[in-house]
């Protein structure tokens, strides 16, 4: 069976070997359609670095996600609160989570009641993107004016 | 909004502290948290790894090897900046500065983050470069 080590050794020959593989993937025709308009809009240099690139991408997130998931397991001390994580992923920036202090431990606070697997998954990073996107919601919505 | 891109460079108590294996350790807690925000990349200068004694190829390395993939070679170009980099603060050491050189390398972050036990030396060499750099205590 094959182990996170493998999967993480394997990336690094991603990154500095040249040899290629043909395979064949069946796809979505629309998918298809969508990533040739995608590579002539300028999103890559061809079909093949698009797919390639949406690819290294997904298995580099998995690993990290199976990577913070296997700690957690050996350390479950270890693990952080949302709330820190979230305002130290934005601090030093200009996103309304690092202008809003109270709302972005609101809305993690909150994330973190629905979703208390949010660490031990190894899913940090949709954790935080989803609390950042809720933060960046409330920031923006128009207050309601005053009734009489 | 875009998410912020944020990379971490990791000093040398950082990386004892990853390598401990006690079941609770304070300091791999505040490691773990900084790997967590840091979405971009993490990376270790190949002097921190010498002076934290991380042989990659030790099995008590197992669980830093799966968070820290990628060493930062002090390489010939490093090497000149870090040597630039002492000059303007004497007091800083090679492992120092080769920290920020790293900081200074890694491309495209909004933020580099570095996880230090001595903030004093790290901060008054990140004076010296234009990368944003956050400079983190343990």
């Amino acid at each position: 069976m094959a182990t996170l080590l493998e999967l993480l050794a394997t990336l690094d020959e991603l990154d500095s070997a040249g040899d290629v593989k043909a395979t064949s993937v069946r796809m979505p025709e629309a998918l298809h359609h969508a990533v040739a308009l995608a590579t002539e809009l300028g999103m890559a240099k061809s079909f093949t670095a698009a797919t390639n690139d949406a690819l290294a991408l997904r298995v580099r997130a998995f690993a990290r996600q199976q990577a913070l998931a296997a700690h957690l397991a050996q350390f479950p001390h270890d693990q952080p609160d949302l709330e820190a994580v979230v305002r130290r992923r934005v601090s030093g920036t200009d996103h309304p989570a690092a202008l809003h202090e109270q709302v972005t431990v609101a809305a993690a606070r909150r994330y973190e009641r629905r979703h208390p697997e949010w660490a031990v998954s190894g899913e940090v990073d949709h954790a935080v993107d989803q609390v950042l996107e809720l933060v960046e919601m409330l920031v923006e919505m128009p207050v309601p004016a005053a009734t009489a | 909004m875009a998410a912020p891109v944020r990379h971490l460079v990791l000093d040398n108590e950082a990386v004892s502290a990853l390598l401990a294996t006690t079941p609770q350790h304070a300091n791999r807690a505040q490691v773990l948290e900084a790997i967590m925000a840091a979405n971009g990349r993490t990376v270790v200068p190949t002097a921190v790894r010498c002076e934290a004694l991380w042989d990659r190829t030790e099995q008590t390395a197992a669980a830093a090897n799966l968070h820290v993939k990628d060493d930062d070679p002090l390489d010939p170009a490093a090497a000149n900046r870090n040597v630039q980099l002492r000059q303007a603060v004497p007091a800083a050491s090679l492992v120092d500065a080769s920290v920020v050189v790293s900081a200074e390398r890694l491309p495209g972050a909004d933020v580099v983050e570095i996880l230090t036990s001595d903030p004093g030396d790290l901060a008054a060499l990140a004076g010296h470069t234009d990368a944003n750099i956050d400079v983190r205590s343990l």
